[in-house]
């Protein structure tokens, strides 16, 4: 027993040393299948659109995003009970002029396709929450050629339940003042940064974020908050050595009062955002935040304010 | 007036000849004598007379004095104790010898205690096991060699047997209520006795299929730097190990944080030296370890997966012995010996790296760095005194540092894109312990140990990431500076008892009480600082535990062959006013049939409140501990085992086990900020950063399931030795915030966990050796799909979490020995080896980028990896004199 046991050891350890070695890597994953992808973000007053898509395998070269366009999708109005249908009208939207979305309206949406797993989820749309500018100021030029700009901000809302803000710069332009030509001085996001402790930072850094996230815990009475953002150089060189002294700054500011799936999705775009898209065997990719259950996207209500802040 | 003188004369001559009877010693010339020799020698050195009836002494029952010189009232109190004589002595002149005592009728036993020792160093043997001569009863002596027997009025003798000594027999009568020592010899001849040494053995009457290694085992080398005692944990069945650059230990479906491992009762928070190429545990200074992975005593604590207890070595109480080593990764030094002969001793080990004296520059370019500079050293000490036989005072000091420093940079080219990265991480991480105990055998039955002991680990970490990425028309780059500090310092007072209370029934208790501090820190920046990273310690305040315990353990033999053990442990844990409070019972039945074969069944509770917060891939430790709080509870395990094995023949053994274990409150780190992610920032800012104490807001805690399977096989008898063993296991994990509330694997969980060492002796001062390992890739959290949101952007989703694995790991070392003995009795030994000899590419990770081709919709992404070692010769020089 003994002689056959060491044998057989030798024999094993000499066929190991036949072995070669591999540097490829092949993935063992096996998700093979799309998933659909439902989004939807609805404002009252306006029509209710949901577009579906696929995702698709990046590993495999031949998978590609496919817009769906024959679902049976139906919107429930939670509130009535009465329940829609929405058709196709091209490109995977689906849509229906059988109601309009309303303040405080609680919705939930389903959709079949064949191939599929069926999707579903609900959200409702916040009360209008009333945004004005109550301040505006800039800051001195640093050494790096940029200007800081403070604004500040409040919300009015009658809602006893927690409001979720959201706000973003979606528009910078020079605007001048007499004929009224337009055109862009900078491209990119703008970035925003909050000292106020009641907003939220989406990584602990206290990072500059595309959007500021506040929620008021469903305290009433108007919420005064702030925000900075740095005028890029472009725009500082258009204060600073600019001829044009005719022409005046605009910055748009959506201020959005969210649902709260909305602002749990816009902060986890903002980390992907930050994080990048480094995937590998030592990092965590980003979940995006997702209430469609059985698939992925948002289905979400929210209304929203345009505020232009000149500056000159 | 001659009437008086003549009085006063024969007063002072029976005074001179009392001081003459009573003063004078007697002088034995032999210590070995049975009772007729020693009266007659008594009677003719002294004028002493014994009075007796020969049918009522036992004249002819041999004794063993302890010493040779002795007074008449210190002879006949010897005497009289170990043959349980009557007696009385008159006039110091004459002894009537009574006869034995009349016991009573139910106390026809005694206790004796015994000390087992090594002969030729005086070193105590841990689980030497003490039986009757037919061998049907039997305990172990304990952790310094001390037993407790009751001896019953028919037995006559016990046999003393330890793997690689000479069995000795003891007459009962040579031993006494208070401890005696028995010197057992080393087996020295190669023959069959000697390598039938096992390559770990089981307790013989542990019977719970936990495992115990003894110095001999652990120096038979089998990792990369040589002999390294955690290796050979590593390769028992169901302990596995990590990966290249990791020295983890993971048992039974847990994580690295979840096994206790001790070093002299002290629990350690780091067990690896730079890049898991060698653990802190020094060969020279370890003399054996306990491993338990169910069936856990009461007595230990604190983590759900395992204990692993090391002691270190005590010293040769005899003589002085030194050694000297070197191999190509460090320098290494022991030396060993009395400080009182016999009574108190010392033990010094030293180590020190040589890779950056000789071996950076080679190692860059063999692992594609720019520049690396690693170094550790680390330093034991033990120091004994014995104040009676089993009274003894122990002082142990651990001291280990590591330095560790990579630059490196990579350029990766695609037709449309490029990406560049250079990273800077720096590691410190330093151990110390303190530890004092006093073992002391208290009574005929009881056995204290009291231990005070000091902790301090830190751990210091930095990466910073330069990046930069040309897509064609634009490039980009980021940076990050990430700084992580981890600071615990522990203080404990611990007492334990083992009451014998008989040869059927022990008791153990015991209490103790650990004072924690936490500093636990991450700090980030998304520009490089300068300056080392200490300067950037914040003064945020630590976090304070104090944790209370108490425990029963016993051991009831409920027949000749069936032994349940039975304990309960209670622990308190107070941290920010928050208390946490855990009683774990501990059961196992034990079942021995005929052939040695065994059937042990088990279930047990352990609390831990500690958790690790883990870097997620990359071996190095680089991570935090945390104690629970209000908002993170202790974790829980409940596991059920049951293990049967025994001899298939004289030389093989086998072992299957079986386990299920549900943990509760396992934790994961959901922080976007991984310590090795990327930060895209499309504007310059400002150096800024903070200090992140929110871990709690970034840790969610779960539930784990485990369950698996074990098998070994070891041949323990013959020139040819090998231990095979293999486990499947399947570990998930459910949190309700990740992966949408479903189990997923976990991230360690190793399907096929194998691996075989082989040891064949060709001769005493040859053999070879090999070893291969396989086991399951580790699993990771690919990004396999991505979607389009709400903005039209494309996202990287993936489907599950953990849902691929990395490459199946597995690995060849081969090695050789040398010995040759030298004139002066020392002893040169030469050691030759070679990891990973058919140079597998084994992952250490694996990362996804996108190669963007002219077909926009078609974007393809390749998976590369990196691996760490490639196949690496060693070799080792000691010199033992």
């Amino acid at each position: 027993m003994n002689k056959t046991i060491y044998k057989a050891s030798i024999f094993f350890f000499i066929t190991l040393l036949c072995i070669s070695c591999s540097n490829n890597f092949d993935t063992q994953s096996e998700n093979e299948l799309s998933r659909m992808v439902l989004n939807s973000v609805f404002t009252p007053g306006e029509f209710m659109t949901v577009h579906l898509a696929t995702t698709r395998q990046i590993l495999n070269p031949n998978s590609t995003f496919r817009n769906i366009s024959t679902a049976d999708v139906e919107v429930t109005d939670n509130n009535t009970s009465q329940v829609y249908r929405l058709t196709h009208i091209g490109e995977g939207n689906y849509q229906t002029d059988e109601f309009r979305p309303t303040f405080g309206g609680s919705y939930s949406v389903t959709a079949h396709a064949t191939g599929f797993e069926s999707v579903q989820a609900t959200s409702k749309v916040p009360l209008q929450a009333f945004v004005s500018q109550t301040d505006v100021y800039q800051g001195e030029f640093t050494d790096e050629g940029k200007r800081e700009l403070f604004v500040n901000l409040e919300f009015h809302s009658e809602s006893t339940e927690t409001q979720y803000y959201v706000w973003e710069i979606i528009g910078k332009e020079k605007q001048a003042r007499n004929d009224f030509d337009f055109n862009d001085v900078g491209e990119g996001p703008v970035l925003l940064f909050s000292e106020d402790s009641r907003t939220e930072s989406v990584l602990a850094d206290e990072s500059f974020q595309t959007r500021i996230f506040l929620s008021d815990d469903g305290s009433q009475g108007p919420v005064q908050t702030s925000f900075v953002t740095e005028t890029d150089p472009v725009v500082a060189f258009q204060f600073g050595d600019d001829t044009d002294e005719d022409a005046d700054v605009l910055l748009e500011v959506r201020a959005m009062t969210v649902s709260e799936d909305l602002y749990e999705y816009f902060k986890s775009i903002e980390i992907y955002r930050l994080r990048g898209e480094v995937n590998s065997s030592i990092t965590q990719p980003i979940d995006i935040y997702s209430n469609i259950d059985g698939g992925l996207g948002i289905f979400a209500g929210l209304t929203s304010e345009i505020l232009k802040i000149k500056l000159n | 007036m001659r009437q008086i003188t003549l009085l006063l004369f024969i007063l002072c001559l029976q005074t001179v000849v009392t001081a003459q009877s009573g003063q004078k010693p007697i002088i034995f010339e032999e210590v070995k004598l049975n009772l007729q020799e020693i009266i007659s020698f008594v009677e003719s050195k002294t004028d002493v007379k014994f009075v007796y009836s020969e049918d009522r002494i036992p004249l002819n029952k041999q004794l063993s004095l302890d010493t040779d010189s002795y007074s008449i009232k210190e002879l006949m109190k010897e005497v009289a104790n170990a043959l349980s004589l009557d007696y009385k002595i008159k006039n110091n002149r004459r002894i009537l010898l009574l006869g034995e005592k009349v016991s009573n009728p139910t106390e026809q036993f005694r206790y004796v205690t015994g000390l087992v020792i090594d002969e030729l160093t005086g070193e105590p043997l841990f689980g030497a096991t003490i039986t009757n001569k037919q061998r049907d009863k039997g305990i172990n002596s304990n952790e310094i060699g001390l037993f407790k027997y009751k001896a019953s009025s028919d037995e006559d003798s016990l046999v003393i047997s330890y793997i690689g000594f000479n069995t000795a027999s003891v007459a009962i009568s040579d031993l006494k209520e208070d401890s005696k020592k028995i010197n057992l010899r080393p087996s020295v001849e190669f023959d069959e006795v000697l390598i039938q040494t096992p390559l770990a053995r089981k307790l013989e009457t542990e019977s719970t299929f936990n495992y115990y290694i003894n110095k001999k085992q652990l120096s038979e080398g089998f990792g990369f730097v040589g002999s390294d005692p955690l290796n050979k944990v590593m390769q028992l069945s169901g302990v596995q190990s990590g990966r290249e650059g990791q020295i983890n230990i993971y048992v039974r479906g847990g994580s690295p944080d979840q096994n206790i491992v001790l070093m002299d009762g002290v629990p350690l928070y780091e067990t690896s030296h730079v890049f898991g190429l060698s653990s802190i545990f020094n060969a020279d200074a370890i003399k054996n370890v306990q491993v338990y992975k169910q069936a856990y005593p009461a007595k230990f604590g604190g983590r759900l997966s395992s204990v692993i207890d090391f002691k270190m070595n005590e010293g040769n109480s005899y003589e002085r012995k030194t050694s000297i080593g070197f191999d190509p990764l460090s320098v290494h030094f022991n030396t060993e010996g009395p400080i009182i002969k016999g009574k108190s001793s010392y033990n010094l080990s030293a180590r020190k790296s040589t890779i950056n004296l000789f071996y950076n520059e080679p190692i860059e370019q063999l692992l594609g760095f720019d520049e690396s500079d690693f170094s550790f050293f680390d330093v034991n000490l033990k120091l004994s005194h014995e104040f009676a036989e089993g009274n003894k005072l122990f002082f142990s000091l651990y001291r280990g540092s590591d330095q560790f420093e990579i630059v490196n940079s990579e350029s990766i080219t695609s037709t449309t894109e490029s990406l560049e990265r250079q990273n800077f991480d720096n590691l410190k991480w330093e151990n110390q312990i303190y530890s004092l105990q006093w073992h002391n055998s208290v009574s005929d039955r009881i056995i204290s140990k009291l231990q005070m002991s000091y902790s301090d680990y830190t751990n210091r970490s930095r990466s910073a990431f330069n990046f930069s990425q040309f897509d064609g028309s634009v490039t980009s780059e980021t940076e990050l500076d990430i700084i992580a500090t981890s600071r615990i310092i522990d203080l404990g007072l611990n007492a334990d008892f083992q009451v014998f209370m008989n040869n059927d029934w022990e008791l153990n208790f015991g209490t103790g009480i650990q004072h924690h501090r936490y500093d636990p820190t991450i700090k980030q920046s998304t520009v490089i600082l300068d300056g080392d990273a200490n300067q950037f310690d914040n003064d945020s305040k630590f976090i304070t535990a104090d944790e209370v315990t108490a425990y029963v353990d016993s051991k009831w033999k409920l027949g000749p062959s069936t032994q349940l053990n039975a304990g309960l442990r209670y622990n308190n844990y107070n941290v920010r006013g928050i208390e946490h409070s855990s009683l774990q019972p501990r059961l196992s039945l034990i079942q021995e049939f005929p052939n040695d074969h065994k059937l042990t069944v088990s279930a047990t509770k352990m609390t831990q409140f500690v958790h690790l917060l883990v870097n997620p891939g990359i071996g190095l430790p680089t991570s935090l501990w945390i104690p629970s709080t209000d908002r993170l509870p202790p974790e829980h395990a409940y596991q059920l085992a049951a293990a049967y094995g025994g001899n298939l023949s004289s030389n093989l053994q086998f072992e299957i086990a079986g386990y299920v274990k549900r943990m509760e409150n396992v934790v994961e780190y959901t922080s976007p900020f991984d310590l090795f992610f990327t930060f895209v920032n499309f504007q310059d800012i400002e150096i800024k950063f903070d200090a992140n104490r929110d871990w709690e807001n970034f840790v969610e805690t779960g539930d784990s399931f485990s369950k698996g399977a074990e098998f070994s096989l070891q041949n323990r008898k013959g020139p040819f030795l090998f231990e095979l063993s293999y486990a499947w296991s399947d570990t998930d994990r459910t949190f309700e915030g990740l992966n949408r509330g479903n189990p997923f694997p976990y991230k360690y969980d190793r399907t096929h966990d194998f691996s075989i060492a082989a040891r064949h002796h060709f001769s005493d001062a040859f053999h070879v050796h090999a070893s291969w390992v396989y086991g399951t890739g580790d699993a990771f959290t690919l990004a396999d799909e991505s979607f389009i949101d709400i903005d039209g952007i494309e996202r990287l989703d993936a489907s599950k979490r953990n849902n691929d694995r990395l490459n199946d790991y597995h690995r060849l070392d081969v090695g050789l020995q040398l010995n040759k003995y030298l004139k002066n009795e020392s002893l040169l030994t030469l050691g030759l080896s070679v990891f990973n000899v058919y140079n597998r590419k084994n992952d250490y990770y694996v990362y996804l980028f996108e190669d963007t081709t002219a077909n926009e919709d078609n974007s393809r992404f390749q998976l590369e990896e990196v691996s760490l070692f490639p196949i690496l010769p060693h070799f080792s020089l000691n010199y033992e004199f």
